[in-house]
């Protein structure tokens, strides 16, 4: 025998006494209650979440901040993933924590510092802010083919102006450069990586000079400046400045030194 | 999410359905209104974030929730078979229907009165007691058989 047979399933409901009264005006009173009830107010951030999550914010920050300011970062990006090899560390080369550069017709990038207890070597990356309006050289290439002032050593080859200089752009002349540290500047020799000549710039300055105590330290960093002068071929000298700093250690800046 | 009104509209179709839901596993009709109050309570207060689709089937589930608590805390204090229940004001129209469906196990009982007198698909059955959709229909099997068979034994 099936239940459905029987009609039970459609019975089902006489199983079950009527609702009961009072059943009924509870449910009804508890729908008016809660219609009653004020809407309720959009959820606001709790004050002790906003400071905790503030607090987290603030200690991310300070700890990139820091971090960066040690050169961590750059040791973790450059050296341990897969940057300066540990030849080069071995060698002197240290590498650059941060850099900032302040120039209007320069773009200089500090790419590679060398530094033993007598010189210190900065090889930058120079090139014009506006590529399209002018052509970089060191005024070391400008020279003479005996009779005229205005030839270009370039690549091996003596150039006039007009065979180096594309129409439509100017020379752009890096001249000379200071290294400065602290409050000293230092004369820098100015060289470039044959390569790249007239873009990649060495300048290589003498550190002997500061005698006994040389560099400050702040927190195993070493903070200097490139001020290089540079101007348009027979205009005025512009100073573009370029501050870096970097890991230093005492013993790396004084065992060396007379 | 629902609004206040359509809230109040669908509680109140569904008014007959809590009472025999709460009642299949309540054996006191004062325990049925606390349970559906804290229900109504719950549901108002989460109706934000409930589909009108699926508004049916989710304030059956808090009901049901809200049963099993009360069932629970019943339990704790004194064995309900213990006490004697005060007589329902209206006696139901088919008392030994009444006897038949009561001796059906809960697990079996609670989806055929869902989907054979309350009219929920098996797919909103399966969503309300969270089990699978061949469970809800091995259930259903098994229940219409306990049920013909403890109605032909109530017969005899």
């Amino acid at each position: 025998m099936k239940a459905w047979e029987n009609g039970l399933l459609e019975r089902l409901d006489n199983a079950f006494e009527p609702t009961p009264d009072r059943f009924h005006r509870r449910f009804d009173s508890m729908l008016a209650a809660l219609q009653a009830q004020p809407a309720p107010k959009p959820r606001r951030l709790r004050m002790r979440t906003a400071v905790v999550v503030t607090l987290i914010v603030m200690l991310l920050c300070v700890t990139a901040f820091a971090l960066e300011r040690l050169g961590v970062l750059y040791f973790l990006t450059e050296r341990v993933a897969g940057g300066m090899s540990t030849e080069q560390a071995e060698a002197g080369v240290v590498p650059v924590a941060w850099q900032q550069c302040e120039s209007e017709r320069l773009s200089v990038t500090v790419r590679d510092i060398y530094m033993d207890g007598e010189r210190l070597a900065v090889c930058a990356h120079i090139e014009p802010r506006e590529p399209d309006a002018y052509r970089l050289l060191s005024e070391t290439d400008i020279g003479t083919d005996g009779e005229h002032f205005d030839r270009i050593w370039w690549q091996g080859k003596v150039l006039s102006f007009d065979e180096w200089l594309p129409e439509g752009k100017e020379m752009l002349v890096v001249s000379n450069a200071v290294l400065q540290i602290g409050d000293r500047r230092l004369p820098v020799s100015v060289d470039w990586v044959a390569q790249d000549q007239g873009e990649t710039f060495s300048f290589e300055a003498r550190l002997d000079v500061f005698g006994e105590a040389p560099f400050k330290e702040n927190d195993g960093m070493m903070e200097a400046a490139l001020l290089i002068q540079s101007h348009l071929y027979g205009g005025e000298n512009e100073q573009s400045t370029v501050t870096f700093a970097f890991p230093f250690r005492n013993e790396q800046g004084r065992k060396e030194l007379p | 999410m629902i609004d206040e009104e359509t809230f109040v509209d669908e509680v109140e179709a569904m008014e007959r359905t809590l009472y025999r839901v709460s009642r299949s596993l309540l054996k006191s009709p004062e325990d049925c209104a606390d349970a559906v109050q804290e229900a109504l309570t719950r549901a108002w207060a989460w109706r934000g974030r409930v589909e009108a689709a699926y508004f049916r089937p989710w304030l059956t589930r808090i009901v049901i929730n809200e049963c099993h608590t009360i069932g629970r805390k019943r339990r704790r204090v004194v064995l309900v078979d213990e006490v004697e229940q005060p007589a329902p004001a209206f006696e139901p129209p088919d008392d030994r229907l009444r006897q038949a469906l009561s001796a059906v196990p809960e697990k079996l009982k609670v989806p055929l009165l869902l989907h054979y007198l309350e009219g929920f698909s098996v797919a909103e059955v399966a969503q309300i007691l969270r089990i699978p959709q061949g469970t809800v229909k091995s259930r259903l099997h098994h229940a219409r058989k306990r049920l013909c068979a403890e109605w032909g034994a109530m017969k005899e």
